[in-house]
């Protein structure tokens, strides 16, 4: 049976987006009614929406950056992207606890969903090795700044992962860039191999590549 | 006019030779600027090299058609199509070169990699090329300008001057990234070394809650982790010298490469081109009949799209040194009618080794190899020397004179700027001998690789010091001199002697066989003696030596008696003869009939 894409994106949309707003929902319901929930409750909930939603959510989300692959081939749209992640990821330090959790749930959609953004990007525009190689510089000298500028990134990482109120510190743009950098290497190498071993087969079976 | 021609094709092909010594060279220089401390890259930088420049070289027609927006030509210009066609199959073409149409005016040239082809044609090129071939008068201009791109593809230095291309731009940006990542990379570790330290200290650990102190509490400190973090204020300069002494003859060697050594290889492609096509034609009418109607010749690259600010540079850059960058109309009518002046006469070879080889000098006088660079230096320059005396030897010129004065020329050049470099620092040790020795000790540790916290300490005596670098330096100019005239003087006598073997050199091939044969002996003995010197001692080298010395000489010999001035069909002996096309006197068998070019000249 050949699968209709169109038919097949839109259910997944309508559905992702169901479950998005549900979830959104329900999460900032239970931020605001959070002191009438024991812990164990609230912890039994997220649980249930993590491991129920969050499978579907990231395969919508992949589904949805596949079928749409021309568009996240273009610069803009990838730049957006990029931008769409430093907004959530600044969205997670700043936002009131409340609805940072709902940041927090997009942050991890969006980690390899941002791998496979730039995995289409990189396919499409054969720019791999600019990834890896842009990528790799980027990750080491936003490493080597950020250290020049906040002083020990190691004790600040420390000390925002163990210090309760440590979530609203001035490293969410190390973060970022870090974490952006990063997916950028990875997608980029993952692309170098399918985009070399495709350039290989061709050539031998004196196909083009285009 | 049936000119005596000599046949250019009856050689070993100068441009694989160049190809093939470029790539030594750049893949020496990074060894040599990885070594010794980084060895264990070696391997993984030149695999990492090829495989990027093989994909680069297979991807560039798909990154140009992509660009510049060409699409297949499809039904259109169907004469032309067919035209492209025949003549492939007249060249023997392995396969047809498929036509894309391009954008810009007046554009005609090819493009590939190693399995797939393509002509780029603009749509007003294409109209006037199918307009001249319907017209029998001018169809000869047509047809010259379709050889002219199909006929690179016939050879294999097609592949290998584009692929030289493109390794070039790839180790120039794998280095460019090597410097930033690494320098950014090594920096960094520098920066954060206390901090590795300071991250189990009792302080931190306090501060973290109490279910993650254990885990924190069984963090060891990183710092013998890696060797950097041993650098200190003292030390930071050595390691940044480290690294510019790393990347400095790769980017120097590069520079040269592609500003000096490529544009030769696509002049001399031009000219195997352009004798090649008259081969084929059996004529060079439809030369002269192209220059009379457009006053140029087409040229085997798209002089018009190399007009980047880069390739300008590039032109203007060996215009200095060089003359002009590609031959010109008349210099290739010249050397069609002449294909020995496809080799170039003493004074250009002298000028271009000698310039090539100082420069290289001067820049890797700035990293601490000089001395195993000067020996691939003296290499390169021996088997260029060699190519080129060969057609004047098998012309049966007296080449001796012309090699000396080369060689004396270049050595001369180079000995007088050792001795140059050696003079000033002798000035600085006279002037300021504190800071003499400070600038040898900088250049010592850096050459070293050092940035380790333990200095050993160097006493440099400076007359010491200075008079041993003159005494070696001279002496070893001295000795490479002796044995590069050593070696071309013996290969001269060799190959007059072998050229003779009338009934053992019965087909080109076997001659380009012997003479790679005798190029690679003396290369494998400069590398094991020279460049290797850890492999050249020891009996069992010794012995090997001499076996393969004896052996060659007795199966000289053994060719010598049984081949030598005898017809390869009446066996009968043949006189001296002053001309290259030999003939039989007794059954009038042409001999070595592969070294006379069969085409006719204007």
């Amino acid at each position: 049976m050949k699968l209709n894409n169109k038919r097949t994106s839109h259910t997944i949309t309508k559905l992702s987006l169901a479950f998005l707003i549900l979830f959104s929902i329900s999460v900032i319901l239970l931020g605001l009614a959070n002191p009438v929930l024991d812990e164990r409750g609230s912890i039994l909930f997220l649980s249930a929406f993590f491991c129920t939603g969050m499978p579907l959510l990231f395969l919508s989300a992949t589904w949805l950056a596949y079928i749409n692959r021309i568009y996240f081939s273009n610069i803009f749209v990838w730049i957006i992207f990029q931008l769409f992640f430093i907004l959530i990821m600044i969205g997670n330090y700043y936002a009131p606890l409340s609805i940072s959790l709902l940041f927090t749930t997009f942050l991890f959609v969006l980690f390899p969903l941002l791998i496979i953004v730039n995995f289409i990007y990189s396919y499409s525009n054969y720019a791999s090795l600019k990834f890896i190689g842009f990528g790799s510089i980027g990750f080491i000298w936003v490493i080597l700044i950020g250290w020049l500028f906040y002083g020990n990134l190691i004790e600040k990482m420390v000390l925002a992962l163990t210090i309760s109120n440590s979530n609203h510190n001035d490293l969410w743009i190390m973060h970022a860039l870090m974490t952006i950098t990063a997916c950028i290497v990875i997608g980029g190498i993952a692309s170098f191999f399918t985009e070399t071993i495709k350039i290989f087969l061709l050539e031998w079976q004196e196909k083009d590549h285009t | 006019m049936n000119r005596l021609k000599i046949n250019i094709f009856a050689f070993p092909k100068l441009t694989t030779a160049l190809f093939w010594l470029a790539i030594s060279a750049l893949f020496l220089v990074i060894w040599m600027s990885l070594s010794p401390h980084l060895l264990f890259y070696v391997w993984p930088t030149i695999t990492v090299l090829v495989i990027l420049s093989i994909r680069e070289f297979i991807m560039q027609p798909e990154r140009n058609i992509h660009r510049f927006k060409f699409i297949p030509i499809g039904d259109n210009f169907p004469l032309l199509q067919k035209v492209v066609n025949e003549k492939a199959r007249q060249l023997g073409l392995k396969r047809i070169p498929k036509l894309l149409l391009g954008e810009k005016q007046n554009t005609f040239y090819r493009m590939g990699s190693f399995r797939r082809w393509y002509i780029v044609v603009s749509s007003e090129k294409a109209s006037l090329l199918e307009t001249q071939l319907s017209n029998p008068e001018k169809a000869v201009l047509a047809d010259l300008q379709i050889l002219s791109v199909l006929y690179p593809f016939t050879a294999s230095e097609y592949w290998m001057v584009g692929y030289l291309a493109i390794l070039l731009k790839v180790t120039f940006y794998l280095v460019l990234w090597g410097a930033v990542f690494f320098v950014g990379w090594a920096l960094l570790l520098i920066l954060i070394k206390d901090s590795l330290v300071y991250l189990s200290s009792p302080d931190l650990i306090t501060k973290v809650s109490s279910e993650m102190r254990p885990i924190w509490e069984q963090l060891s400190p990183l710092s013998n982790e890696f060797e950097l973090l041993k650098v200190n204020d003292s030390t930071t300069l050595y390691f940044l010298l480290s690294i510019i002494n790393i990347i400095v003859p790769c980017i120097a060697l590069i520079s040269f490469l592609w500003i000096f050594y490529y544009p030769i290889m696509l002049c001399i492609q031009q000219y195997y081109s352009d004798a090649g096509i008259a081969q084929t034609l059996k004529s060079t009418a439809s030369f002269w009949t192209f220059f009379q109607y457009a006053q140029k010749l087409p040229s085997i690259v798209d002089l018009e799209s190399r007009r980047s600010s880069f390739n300008r540079l590039q032109e203007w850059l060996q215009n200095i040194l060089m003359g002009s960058f590609f031959p010109n109309a008349a210099e290739r009518l010249n050397a069609i009618q002449n294909p020995d002046q496809v080799f170039y006469q003493w004074k250009q070879i002298a000028r271009f080794l000698g310039t090539s080889a100082l420069l290289l000098d001067m820049l890797f006088y700035l990293s601490g190899y000089l001395m195993y660079l000067a020996n691939f230096t003296t290499m390169s320059i021996v088997i260029v020397i060699i190519f080129w005396s060969l057609p004047q030897i098998v012309m049966k010129k007296d080449v001796w004179k012309d090699c000396v004065i080369i060689l004396a020329a270049i050595f001369g050049l180079r000995t007088t700027l050792a001795a140059f470099v050696l003079t000033i620092l002798w000035g600085i040790y006279t002037v300021k001998p504190s800071f003499f020795e400070e600038l040898i000790t900088v250049q010592l540790y850096a050459s070293a690789r050092y940035a380790g916290t333990n200095i050993p300490t160097i006493i440099i005596n400076g007359t010491d010091f200075l008079m041993a670098s003159f005494l070696l330096n001279l002496q070893q100019m001295f000795l490479l001199f002796v044995a590069s005239i050593c070696f071309v003087m013996a290969y001269i006598l060799l190959s007059t002697r072998a050229l003779q073997w009338y009934g053992f050199f019965t087909t080109r091939y076997r001659f380009n066989i012997f003479n790679m044969i005798v190029i690679g002996v003396f290369i494998g003995l400069l590398l094991t003696f020279l460049i290797l010197p850890e492999f050249g001692s020891g009996i069992f080298a010794i012995v090997g030596y001499l076996t393969l010395i004896v052996c060659g000489v007795l199966w000289i010999v053994f060719m010598d008696k049984r081949y030598y001035k005898k017809c390869p069909v009446c066996k009968s002996r043949i006189a001296d003869i002053q001309k290259f096309d030999v003939t039989c006197a007794n059954c009038q068998a042409k001999v070595l009939p592969w070294l006379v070019a069969q085409y006719e000249t204007e």
